[in-house]
């Protein structure tokens, strides 16, 4: 997918991260007429960065604040989470359970980077698969339903998957918030296994978070 | 298998008796999420390191004296004076008892720990707080956010709820 680069003027919006944004805030922030403002928001929502709310409210992916040379690299991630479907049964962990030994694919975001890394408590299960509708077949057998709040997300392989890990990391910069922390420490730990060329960009608060975090885990406290 | 944060905050709680828990751990009290292996807790009294160190707690080297490893290895931020400009004496009053099993600890109320979350802005703060409101919003207390936040934050607040509250 092609992204203008023109569109990158829209990360002004983030000089101050909030849940929600309107397009007063885009119009504002840009200084587009809220004319432009909409058409841009649609672009935004096209590439996967932006997702609307009720009463003309949006969210806003906090990877958009990522530099513009990256969005190239992050856009299979972004598509791929913004055709992601949920599935849900008993909406606690036992789906996850049951959802591992369902279905086929490669596990992605919380998950992996929980196996990768140890950080954050895992919470969204996602896994690329070849067919999301086959997927999703298999899932409805077994009672899981479809929604927006299931804990199981399947994704549609999208893009390139050759150097895992490095997949792993651009998903997790794509998706955002808590999962920039993933990508912090999949950097930290497996960075000989990334493109140098292909990296984020973090608040030094964030990472001085991970690292701690990470010490914390191999037991590099004062005694 | 993941570690269970919650036995180490009953562990936390017997050895140090009135705390209360904030930060990421209560959010995951409020609505499962994600959350890193520390834990951050308000204390009633000033921190006394004697006792720290004769539970067995170590100070934390690049620590300004706030941060401590309990004796399983978890990395604990007290906070003593405020929490996002909340002061300590009214988290503590307000703090709700959760039960875990036949013990209870405690955890800053939903109020307290939203406007901590808007307050605080960075961009792990801005996802608890997405979460938070889209699972809790609707049952946000607003005369218990009046005692705390100012009238900009309470309409802020109010609308980012509306937005987002199922």
């Amino acid at each position: 997918m092609t992204i203008r680069p023109e569109l990158a003027i829209t990360q002004t919006i983030g000089v101050r991260e909030k849940p929600v944004y309107n397009i007063d805030d885009l119009s504002k922030a840009t200084g587009f007429s809220r004319a432009t403002a909409y058409r841009a928001l649609n672009e935004l929502r096209e590439v996967g960065f932006a997702e609307r709310l009720k009463e003309g409210y949006f969210t806003i992916r906090s990877s958009l604040f990522q530099p513009f040379s990256l969005w190239e690299y992050l856009s299979p991630s972004l598509q791929a989470l913004k055709k992601a479907r949920f599935f849900g049964l008993s909406y606690n962990e036992n789906d996850v359970r049951l959802a591992r030994q369902i279905l086929k694919g490669m596990l992605t975001l919380d998950y992996r980077a929980y196996e990768l890394t140890q950080l954050q408590l895992p919470h969204l299960f996602s896994i690329y698969v070849e067919d999301t509708d086959q997927a999703a077949r298999m899932l409805r057998k077994h009672k899981f339903s479809e929604g927006t709040r299931g804990r199981v997300a399947i994704m549609q392989r999208t893009g390139a998957f050759e150097n895992e890990i490095q997949r792993v990391y651009l998903d997790c910069i794509a998706y955002g918030g808590r999962s920039l922390l993933d990508a912090i420490a999949i950097e930290i730990l497996h960075g000989e296994k990334l493109d140098p060329r292909v990296r984020g960009v973090f608040k030094a608060e964030d990472v001085l978070k991970v690292r701690e975090e990470l010490a914390s885990q191999s037991g590099t406290r004062s005694r | 298998m993941p570690l269970n944060l919650e036995h180490e905050a009953v562990k936390i709680s017997d050895e140090l008796g009135n705390v209360v828990f904030v930060g990421a751990f209560a959010v995951n009290h409020y609505s499962t999420y994600r959350t890193t292996r520390d834990i951050d807790l308000v204390i009633a009294s000033p921190l006394d390191e004697q006792k720290l160190i004769e539970l067995g707690y170590t100070k934390w080297e690049e620590s300004r004296g706030v941060s401590w490893s309990t004796p399983r290895g978890i990395k604990v931020d007290f906070y003593t004076r405020d929490l996002g400009r909340i002061p300590a004496a009214w988290i503590l009053k307000k703090a709700v008892e959760v039960r875990l099993g036949r013990k209870a600890i405690r955890v800053i109320c939903l109020e307290g720990l939203i406007l901590a979350k808007h307050r605080a802005g960075r961009t792990t703060d801005v996802d608890d707080l997405r979460q938070l409101l889209t699972h809790c919003g609707s049952t946000i207390r607003w005369d218990v956010m009046e005692e705390i936040a100012d009238p900009l934050e309470i309409t802020e607040l109010k609308q980012l709820s509306s937005a987002l509250s199922h």
